[in-house]
C-alpha cells in the first residue's frame, strides 16, 4: 500500500515547481512556463521523474478540474456587453488563424493531417494565462480585459466543437490503423455531435430543473457543496466517456450546469485551489514528458510558426476589433493577449497523438511553440503599454486606421462600503441598521440561506480564502464587522483588516478572546455576554426587583 | 476517470446524509467505502445486461484505480495528518491547561493500558496488544471539534478542556507510533527514533521561525505559489522522514507544527482547505473499501473493547475533570464527547497491518479497528446528546453526593429576598457587583471550582452545584428568592430553570442569542427572554455614529 514512489515523485513535481516558479517571479516569467521548465529539468535534462501512470491520472484530474472551472465561469451575464465583439473576434480570428496557420503549414512542408493539427494548436490562445497576467496587471476589469476574457470563453465554445471533431476523427481512426473513411468519419462526427447535443440538453435542463434545489440544499454547508460539486462534474465526465465523448467536454459541460446556480462564485473560489494543485502538477509533467529531438529537426518551422502566432494573431485581432469602433489603445492591448498558443493547444495535440493522426514530432512542435510565445507573450502582455507607445511612434498601427481616443475608466469592483461577515442574528440586525442610515453594506456568508431577504449586496463565501476577500474589496472597505462566532475566522479577519489599514468591528463572543483582539488592534468589540447581562440589570429594575 | 467519479459519488452520498442528519462525516465515509464495492459488484452484474455499458465496465474496471487507490491513500494520509498539525494550538485549551493535562494524559495511558491488558487478556501476543493499547488511548479530533463547533461549544468550560485534550493526544500518538515501530529492533532504535522526531522537532521549529513568516506573511507570493510553497514544505518534511527512518506522517505532522502559529496557520488553512475537503473524503471512502467483515471469533475483541470505550472513557474523564474543578456537566460531557476512537487510531492500524518487517496485525484485525471507529464515532453525537448527559448527571454517585453536601460559604437563613445568579459564567461577576451595588443580595450557584474560588475572594454568597438540579435551586432558597437570573445561553440548561419555576411566582430572566430564538425559546408570564443580538447592535450603531467622522464619511 506505501509505495513511496509517487509520494517521491510529487514531491520532486511540486518543489521544481514552486523553486522554478519562484525563480520566474524574479524574472516576470509566468509560473506556467517555469512549471514546464521545471520539469524539463526533472525530467528529460535529468532523468528524475518519469511519467508513471498515476502521474497521468493526476494530470487528467488537473485538466478536468480546468475545464470544470472555465465551465463554472462561462456565465452569459459576463460577456454580454462585450459579446458581439468577442463573437466576431473570436470566430474570426480562429477562422483566419486557422486558415493562415493551414496555408503556412502546407508551405512548410507539413503532411495534410499534421497542418490541420498545428493550424488548429496554434489558433486557440490561453486562457490561464492571460487571466492570470491580467489579474497581476490588476486590469482584469479593464475594458480590453473583459473584451479578451470574452473572446477566451467564444474560444471555449470553439474547443468544445473542435474537441468534438477530433472524438469522432478518433473514433474513426480506430480501426486496425486503416486509412479514414469518409463514412465512418462522418458517422463519428454525426455520433460525436448526437452525444454532444444530448449531453449538452441534459446539462441544461438538469441546471434549470434537476440541480437548484438538491443543490440549494446542499449549500447551507460549504463542504457538502464542494464534494456535490465535483461527484456531479465526474458524473457528467463519465457520461461523456459513455457517449464517446471525451472527459474534458464532460467536465466542461459539468461547469456549465453549475455556472448558472446562484453560489457558483464561491463554489469556483473552492474548485480554484484544488484546480492550481492539479494544473501545477499537469504543467510539470507536461515538461516532464517534454521532447526536443524532434522539435530541433524542425527548428525552421517552430520558428516560423511561433513567429505567426506572436504577430500574425494580434495583427488579425486589431484588424477585427479596430472594425467594431473600438479605440486604437484598447484594439492594441485586447489583441496583444492572444499572442500565444493554449494549454487547450496541447491537450489537443495529445489528443491527435493518441488517436494515432499525428506523431510524436508534431506533439513536439507544439509544446515548444507553446514554451516560446507563451513565455514572449507574457513579456507582451506585462508591458503593453510599453509597446504601444513603441508602435505608435514606429507608426506601425497606421496601417489599421483606428481611433485614438482614451479607453473609458474600468468599473471599479466595491469601495468606500461597510463589510458585515456572519449572517446570524446579530450579523443580520447589524446589516439591517447599516443599511437603514444609508451605508453600502456588503453581507457575507457562507450559507446562502443566511444571506436571503438581506437589503444591500451579498457575497456567499468564507472569508479565509483570498478570493473571497478579494472578491468583497476588503482592502477598500471603509469598515469590516464580524459577527461570527469563530476564533480563528475573527482573528484571521482582524489581522488582515490591521494588515490593509482598515478599521475593524469584531464579535468578541466570550471574554477570553478579548486579550488576543486587541492585540491584533481591533477598533471596537462587541460583548454580547456584557450587553445581556446590562439587558438582565435592565430588566430586574423595570419589574422593581432593583433600584435603578 | 470512472473510479474517482464512483469514489466521489460515495462521498457525495455521505457527505449528504452527514448533512441532513447531522451526523459525523468520517464514519459515513467510511461506511460508502465499505459499502462500494458490494455495490459495484451488484451493479456490474445488473449493468452487464445492456451491451454498451459492460463493455464500458469491462475497460475501465481495473484501469486506474488501483494505481488510484494508492495515490488517493498516501496524499490523504499526509493531508489529514498535516491539517492535525496545523490546528495544534495550546491556546485552544484557554486557562484549562492543568486540568487539560491530567484529563489528557490519564486518559490516554489508561485507556492505553486497558486496551493493552485487554488484548493480552484475550490471548494476542504482546506486539499486538500494544498496537491495541495505542489505538484506544486517542480520541477523535475530527469528528469532536466539529461537534463541538456545530454546537456552538468551543468556548465552554467542557469545550475548551477537550480541545485541549485532543491536541495533547494527537501529539502522544504520533510519538507513540514512532516507538512502537521500533520496538521490536531493540531500545537503542527506539531512542533513535525519538532522537529523529527531536531532531525534526528542531527543523519544524527553525522553519517556524526564520522560514515561514518570510514565507508566508512577507513575500507576498499569490495564492497559487504560495499554495505550492506550502505543499512543497510539506514534501521536504516528508522527505526528511525518508532519510530519518521514520513514518512518513511524523514529517507531514511536523511541517504542519511549522506552520501552526498564529497567523500563518490561518492563512495556510485557508489555502489548503478544499484540497483537504478533498483528499480527505477520497481517503476515508478507499480506506473504507479495505474494510472487510472480521470473523465471529473478533467479534469478542471488538465487544470487550466498544465497552472499554464508552464506559472506561467517561468514567476516567469525569472523575478527573471534576477532580480538577470541572462541573459535574462539563465533565460529563467532556467524557462523552472523548468515548471513541481516533482517525490515527485507523492510521496506527494501517501502519501495523503494512509494517515494514511484515504485518504486526491481520487485514481482519485491521478492519475490526476501523469497524471499531466507525461505531464509536457515529456513536458520539448520540451519547453526548442532552437526554443521555442529563441521566448520568442524576445517576451519578458524585453528583448526588454533591448535592446532598451542597457546599456553601454562607448560612441558609441569610438567604432572603435575594436573586439567585444560575451560574457565574467567565464574566458574571460584574452583574454579581451591580446588583449588590443596587443594594440586593445575591446567591450565586455555580459549579466550577475557579469560579467558586473568585466568588469566595469576592465574599459572594454562592452554593456549589448544578442550577438545572431543583434541590440546588432550593438550597439557593429559592422559595423567598425575589427573581432567578440566567446568565447561560444553553437552551437545555434554561429549559430545567423554566421547569423548575413553572409552579412559583418568582420571575426568571434569561438570555437568548436573538429574538428568533426568544420566539422558540422558553416563555411565560413571568419569564422574560432577553435578545442580545439587539443590545449588541444597539451598542455598535452608537459607536459607529461617534466615529463616522473618522471613517471618513463625511469627508
Amino acid at each position: 500500500m506505501f509505495e513511496d514512489t509517487f509520494l517521491q515523485d510529487l514531491g520532486a513535481i511540486l518543489l521544481a515547481g514552486v523553486l522554478f516558479a519562484l525563480l520566474g517571479r524574479r524574472l516576470k516569467v509566468p509560473s506556467l512556463v517555469m512549471y514546464m521548465l521545471g520539469g524539463l529539468v526533472i525530467g528529460p535534462f535529468t532523468g528524475l521523474v518519469e511519467m508513471e501512470h498515476t502521474l497521468e491520472l493526476i494530470r487528467e484530474v488537473g485538466i478536468i478540474l480546468l475545464l470544470f472551472l472555465v465551465g463554472l465561469e462561462l456565465s452569459l451575464d459576463k460577456i454580454r456587453d462585450v459579446g458581439k465583439v468577442a463573437l466576431f473576434a473570436g470566430i474570426g480570428q480562429v477562422v483566419f488563424t486557422a486558415a493562415g496557420g493551414l496555408v503556412v503549414c502546407l508551405l512548410l512542408n507539413f503532411t495534410f493531417m499534421e497542418s490541420v493539427f498545428l493550424a488548429v494548436a496554434l489558433t486557440f490562445s490561453s486562457t490561464v494565462v492571460v487571466v492570470k497576467l491580467l489579474d497581476q496587471k490588476g486590469e482584469l476589469d479593464s475594458l480590453y480585459g473583459r473584451i479578451a476574457v470574452g473572446i477566451f470563453l467564444v474560444q471555449d465554445l470553439v474547443v468544445i466543437v473542435v474537441m468534438t471533431f477530433l472524438a469522432g476523427l478518433g473514433a474513426a481512426s480506430g480501426e486496425e490503423g486503416e486509412a479514414l473513411a469518409l463514412a465512418d468519419t462522418v458517422i463519428s462526427l454525426g455520433l460525436a455531435f448526437l452525444g454532444m447535443g444530448v449531453l449538452l440538453a441534459f446539462v441544461l435542463v438538469a441546471s434549470k430543473y434537476l440541480l437548484p434545489r438538491p443543490f440549494g440544499w446542499a449549500a447551507r454547508s460549504p463542504e457538502t457543496l464542494f464534494i456535490w460539486s465535483l461527484a456531479w462534474c465526474f458524473l457528467i465526465v463519465v457520461m461523456a466517456e459513455l457517449m464517446g465523448l471525451s472527459s474534458e467536454i464532460g467536465a466542461f459541460l459539468a461547469g456549465l450546469s453549475l455556472a448558472q446556480l446562484k453560489y457558483n462564485a464561491d463554489l469556483q473560489r473552492r474548485v480554484h485551489p484544488l484546480m492550481n494543485f492539479f494544473i501545477a502538477v499537469f504543467f510539470v509533467t507536461l515538461g516532464i514528458q517534454m521532447e526536443f529531438a524532434a522539435a530541433l529537426d524542425n527548428m525552421f518551422a517552430v520558428v516560423v510558426l511561433s513567429l505567426f502566432v506572436l504577430i500574425g494573431n494580434p495583427f488579425i485581432f486589431i484588424l477585427i476589433i479596430s472594425r467594431f469602433g473600438y479605440g486604437e489603445k484598447t484594439a492594441f492591448k485586447t489583441s496583444v493577449t492572444v499572442a500565444q498558443i493554449s494549454e487547450f493547444s496541447f491537450i489537443f495535440a495529445a489528443m491527435g497523438m493518441a488517436a494515432g493522426l499525428i506523431g510524436n514530432a508534431i506533439m513536439s512542435i507544439v509544446s515548444v511553440i507553446g514554451l516560446i510565445t507563451i513565455a514572449v507573450s507574457a513579456y507582451m502582455i506585462l508591458y503593453s503599454d510599453q509597446l504601444y507607445e513603441w508602435c505608435r511612434r514606429m507608426r506601425l498601427l497606421a496601417v489599421f486606421k483606428a481611433s485614438e481616443e482614451e479607453e473609458s475608466v474600468p468599473e471599479e469592483g466595491y469601495s468606500g462600503h461597510i463589510v458585515v461577515v456572519g449572517m446570524n442574528g446579530l450579523g443580520r440586525q447589524l446589516v439591517k441598521a447599516l443599511h437603514e442610515r444609508g451605508e453600502r453594506v456588503l453581507a457575507v456568508d457562507t450559507d446562502p440561506g443566511k444571506l436571503e431577504g438581506l437589503p444591500g449586496s451579498q457575497i456567499i463565501g468564507s472569508v479565509d480564502y483570498a478570493s473571497v476577500r478579494e472578491a468583497m474589496g476588503l482592502s477598500r472597505a471603509r469598515l469590516v464587522v464580524s459577527a461570527l462566532q469563530i476564533e480563528d475566522t475573527n482573528l484571521m479577519l482582524s489581522f488582515y483588516c490591521q494588515r490593509s489599514g482598515i478599521p475593524c468591528a469584531i464579535n468578541a463572543f466570550d471574554v477570553s478572546l478579548i486579550p488576543d483582539l486587541l492585540e491584533q488592534g481591533v477598533d471596537y468589540l462587541m460583548m454580547p455576554r456584557v450587553d445581556g447581562f446590562q439587558l438582565q440589570e435592565e430588566k430586574l429594575q423595570e419589574l422593581g426587583v432593583l433600584k435603578s | 476517470m470512472i473510479g474517482l467519479a464512483f469514489v466521489l459519488f460515495a462521498a457525495a452520498l455521505a457527505s449528504g446524509l452527514a448533512r441532513g442528519f447531522r451526523w459525523p462525516l468520517i464514519p459515513l465515509y467510511l461506511l460508502a467505502g465499505i459499502l462500494l464495492w458490494p455495490v459495484l459488484e451488484f451493479g456490474e452484474i445488473w449493468l452487464g445486461a445492456v451491451p454498451f455499458v459492460a463493455d464500458f465496465m469491462e475497460g475501465h474496471q481495473n484501469d486506474d484505480f488501483l494505481a488510484l487507490e494508492n495515490a488517493i491513500l498516501e496524499l490523504g494520509l499526509a493531508f489529514l495528518v498535516f491539517a492535525v498539525g496545523l490546528d495544534l494550538s495550546p491556546h485552544r485549551a484557554g486557562n484549562r491547561k492543568k486540568a487539560v493535562l491530567w484529563v489528557g494524559l490519564t486518559q490516554f495511558f489508561l485507556l492505553g493500558s486497558a486496551g493493552f491488558l485487554g488484548g493480552l487478556f484475550l490471548g494476542y501476543p504482546v506486539g499486538v496488544a500494544v498496537f491495541l493499547g495505542l489505538v484506544l488511548a486517542a480520541s477523535s479530533t475530527l469528528v469532536v471539534v466539529r461537534h463541538l463547533k456545530m454546537r456552538q461549544k468551543m468556548f465552554t468550560p467542557e469545550g475548551r478542556l477537550v480541545a485541549g485534550v485532543l491536541v495533547l493526544q494527537d501529539l502522544l500518538v504520533i510519538i507513540g507510533l514512532v516507538v512502537l515501530l521500533r520496538l521490536d529492533d531493540g531500545l537503542g532504535a527506539v531512542m533513535g527514533g525519538i532522537g529523529a522526531m527531536v531532531l525534526l522537532a528542531g527543523c519544524s521549529w527553525v522553519t517556524a521561525r526564520y522560514v515561514v513568516p518570510r514565507l508566508v506573511l512577507k513575500s507576498n507570493l499569490g495564492e497559487e505559489l504560495l499554495l505550492l510553497s506550502v505543499l512543497a514544505l510539506l514534501t521536504v518534511f516528508m522527505g526528511l522522514t525518508y532519510l530519518f527512518g521514520i513514518p512518513v506522517i511524523a514529517g507531514a505532522f511536523m511541517a504542519g507544527l511549522a506552520l501552526s502559529t498564529f497567523p500563518v496557520n490561518g492563512v495556510v488553512r485557508g489555502l489548503i482547505e478544499s484540497l483537504n475537503d478533498f483528499f480527505l473524503a477520497l481517503f476515508f471512502i478507499v480506506l473504507g473499501a479495505y474494510i472487510g467483515w472480521p470473523s465471529a471469533e473478533l467479534w469478542l475483541t471488538g465487544v470487550v473493547f466498544l465497552g472499554l470505550l464508552l464506559i472506561l472513557t467517561p468514567l476516567v474523564v469525569k472523575v478527573v475533570a471534576e477532580w480538577q474543578g470541572l462541573s459535574s456537566r462539563s465533565a460529563v460531557e467532556s467524557g462523552l464527547l472523548l468515548a471513541q476512537t481516533s482517525e490515527f487510531s485507523l492510521i496506527i492500524a494501517l501502519y501495523a497491518a503494512h509494517a515494514e518487517g511484515g504485518e504486526i496485525i491481520s487485514m481482519e484485525m485491521f478492519s475490526l479497528i476501523a469497524l471499531l471507529t466507525v461505531f464509536s464515532m457515529a456513536l458520539t453525537p448520540i451519547i453526548s446528546s442532552g437526554p443521555v448527559v442529563e441521566w448520568l448527571i442524576r445517576w451519578s454517585p458524585m453528583t448526588q453526593w454533591r448535592a446532598r453536601r451542597a457546599e456553601r460559604n454562607q448560612p441558609p437563613e441569610s438567604c432572603r429576598n435575594h436573586i439567585i445568579l444560575a451560574g457565574l459564567g467567565e464574566s458574571g461577576l460584574r452583574l454579581v457587583q451591580h446588583i449588590q451595588r443596587a443594594g440586593c443580595q445575591v446567591v450565586v450557584i455555580e459549579e466550577d471550582g475557579a469560579l467558586l474560588q473568585q466568588l469566595e475572594e469576592e465574599r459572594v454568597p454562592f452554593v456549589r452545584g448544578d442550577f438545572t438540579s431543583s434541590a440546588i435551586l432550593q438550597e439557593a432558597g429559592l422559595k423567598q428568592a425575589r427573581a432567578v437570573v440566567s446568565t447561560s445561553l444553553s437552551r437545555e440548561e434554561n429549559a430545567h430553570l423554566v421547569e423548575a419555576l413553572a409552579m412559583t411566582r418568582i420571575p426568571l430572566v434569561l438570555l437568548v442569542p436573538d429574538e428568533a430564538a426568544m420566539r422558540q425559546g422558553p416563555r411565560g408570564r413571568l419569564i422574560y427572554s432577553l435578545p442580545v443580538a439587539g443590545r449588541t447592535a444597539e451598542r455598535f450603531m452608537e459607536w459607529f455614529d461617534l466615529v463616522e467622522e473618522t471613517l471618513g464619511k463625511k469627508g
